[in-house]
């Protein structure tokens, strides 16, 4: 078990926003992550902080390796987000509810002082519940104001209709509604993140060692906490065990890779991650697995002949069609739209092109992105990726001087001697690769999607971001209003 | 912002916790109404951030949310193994950490900035 007194997770990778997100509660965590990861970083330091962290405890070690390598792992998430078909598919939805979401949420508005959220929700309250509303509002706000929501027509109707269509896909996308029938939960979610834990692994055996790799993968494997990322990773381990094989995480590398490459323009839901996955172990737990040496191209061939469904290639190549429509589209609408939402399509048109230079690199050689070695060595084939930090309650204070040479900052606090309370920054520089992403416009395109998801999505209501969203309404002179059930 | 008669509040965190939390709150009487209770299916976020999560919701009169919730909230944070929990009102959200400092009035606070109606 991971003792709880420790932050367990560094990550968490935020489709929201085009790049990577780390988060640390305890500001002496950054400077280790810092230290650790710098350019200019002597390697044998990073070793000895290792070995003395594998001295100190499971837990204190545990921490520590997490820290180093949390970047190799939200890169791979970062990477597999721009590769697969999935990750492209949940975007363009993403951007599309975006900008018929703001459209629409004015007719919502309409003079109104306090916004109910999400209005989905809204819409759907009794006649007893809008009188509850009336009156609770009457003492907070001090105002009356009707709880009613607003019957739309036209365009506006038009354009709410399509955002919440957005949003049940996204939910469907997201929690896909067959797997979640099962006794385990088992989602997209965890697919990916056996590809991030894999990239993890690698990156703790190659900048620490064998015994470091050994208790990181041994805590995370016998961790309830961290079922999320090992339930398919144990599902695999339980086949290798089966075939008396030592486990091997470059072919589970290419197993779960495979599992996040299906073809959503023709497959719908039957390319979803969980589902290609029971398919494929199924199919393995038949034929056995493949042999340590064997090519990733090999196998994919072999894997989707088969299993009957679309080759790789064709899903990348339907991808990158649909995302040009997409692309097309939004370079179509009138001037003014593509001026209000500038920084959304800037952002949607540098994802294509990264993803386009993703499945270029990919396709020429598969092995050189699916096992975690080789992508970690390559790494500055791949498309960069902007990266932002989130400091649990602003716990890095330090001088606007000291801070800028390294962040944009996107939220802080001044403190009364004139320090920085930072919440929310944005580093100055990438992660190693081929900068395609704008990490600023990438930093304005979450906040747009996050004020539609406040206003429109009627899952994951605990969101940390939409604190931004309400003080962005609440400049606008609107109380939100969170219907909490 | 003057005290208000009763506040709506959500509280969000593990299974067990929400558990203990609500036999808490059905032996406090009318200061607490529980309106639904259960397991939080959702995703903490959009896509990638699965959690094994519950949550209660309940209205909670004025004076017993400015008084005894405090004490209530930090004496189950520190007895329980979960150290996380997320309070919600229609008008903020705060997450609450027992770190080794937390104090009682540290909750308190929290407690009150969640129903700061803002500028």
């Amino acid at each position: 078990m991971i003792p709880v007194a420790f932050q367990r997770d560094f990550g968490g990778f935020d489709s929201k926003f085009l790049g990577i997100t780390i988060r640390f509660e305890d500001p002496s965590l950054w400077e280790l992550y810092v230290k650790c990861n710098s350019i200019g970083r002597n390697p044998l330091d990073v070793v000895k902080v290792g070995n003395e962290a594998l001295r100190s405890g499971t837990a204190r070690a545990f921490q520590v390796f997490s820290v180093v390598t949390t970047l190799a792992h939200e890169a791979r998430h970062f990477h597999d987000s721009l590769l697969s078909p999935y990750g492209n598919h949940l975007f363009r939805i993403r951007t599309n509810a975006a900008i018929n979401g703001l459209q629409s949420i004015g007719s919502y508005i309409n003079g109104r002082k306090i916004l109910p959220v999400p209005v989905t929700r809204w819409k759907q309250k009794t006649p007893d519940e809008l009188a509850w509303l009336n009156g609770y509002w009457r003492k907070v706000f001090k105002i009356d104001e009707d709880s009613t929501p607003p019957r739309l027509s036209g365009d506006q109707l038009r354009l709410s209709k399509q955002t919440e269509a957005a949003y049940n896909m996204i939910k469907n996308l997201v929690r896909n509604p067959e797997t979640d029938r099962l006794p385990y939960r088992f989602q997209p979610a965890h697919v990916f993140e056996a590809s991030g834990i894999l990239a993890q692994i690698q990156n703790v055996y190659t900048v620490f060692g064998v015994d470091h790799t050994n208790l990181f993968m041994e805590v995370l494997f016998k961790s309830q906490d961290a079922s999320r990322y090992t339930l398919p990773l144990r599902i695999l381990s339980s086949l290798f065990d089966k075939q008396k094989r030592p486990m091997d995480t470059a072919i589970m590398s290419i197993i779960i890779h495979w599992c996040i490459m299906g073809d959503y323009t023709i497959e719908k839901y039957g390319a979803c991650p969980t589902v290609r996955f029971a398919r494929l172990v199924d199919y393995l737990s038949k034929v056995g697995l493949p042999s340590p040496d064997a090519r990733a191209s090999d196998l994919y061939r072999l894997w989707t002949r088969d299993l009957k469904v679309v080759p790789i290639e064709q899903a990348l190549e339907n991808t990158l069609k649909v995302n040009e429509r997409s692309l097309d589209t939004l370079d179509g609408f009138p001037s003014y739209h593509r001026e209000t939402f500038a920084d959304l399509i800037d952002t949607f048109r540098s994802r294509v092109s990264a993803a386009k230079t993703m499945k270029d690199l990919f396709l020429a050689i598969p092995d050189s992105y699916v096992r975690p070695y080789q992508h970690q060595e390559n790494l500055s084939n791949w498309v960069a990726a902007p990266i932002r930090v989130d400091f649990i309650g602003s716990k890095l204070v330090s001088s606007e001087e000291s801070l800028l040479p390294v962040f944009s900052i996107q939220t802080a606090i001044k403190l009364e001697d004139g320090k920085l309370a930072v919440s929310r920054a944005i580093m100055n520089g990438q992660t190693e690769g081929v900068k395609v992403i704008d990490s600023e416009k990438a930093a304005s395109a979450n906040d747009l999607i996050t004020l539609v998801d406040f206003c429109f999505s009627d899952f994951c209501r605990d969101e940390p971001d939409f604190d931004i969203a309400r003080r962005t309404l609440r400049k606008e002179g609107l109380f939100a209003f969170e219907l909490l059930n | 912002m003057s005290p208000l008669p009763e506040i709506q509040i959500k509280f969000l965190s593990s299974s067990e916790f929400i558990r203990e939390l609500e036999t808490d709150f059905r032996k406090v009487g009318e200061e607490v109404k529980v309106i639904s209770s259960g397991p939080e299916k959702d995703p903490t976020e959009l896509d990638f951030g699965l959690n094994e999560v519950a949550a209660i919701v309940t209205i909670i009169q004025g004076s017993f949310y400015l008084g005894e919730l405090a004490f209530k909230l930090f004496s189950a944070l520190k007895a329980s193994r979960e150290k996380t929990v997320v309070v919600q009102t229609p008008f903020h959200r705060a997450e609450i950490h027992a770190h080794n400092d937390l104090t009682q009035e540290e909750v308190q606070r929290i407690l009150k900035s969640i129903i700061e109606l803002g500028q």
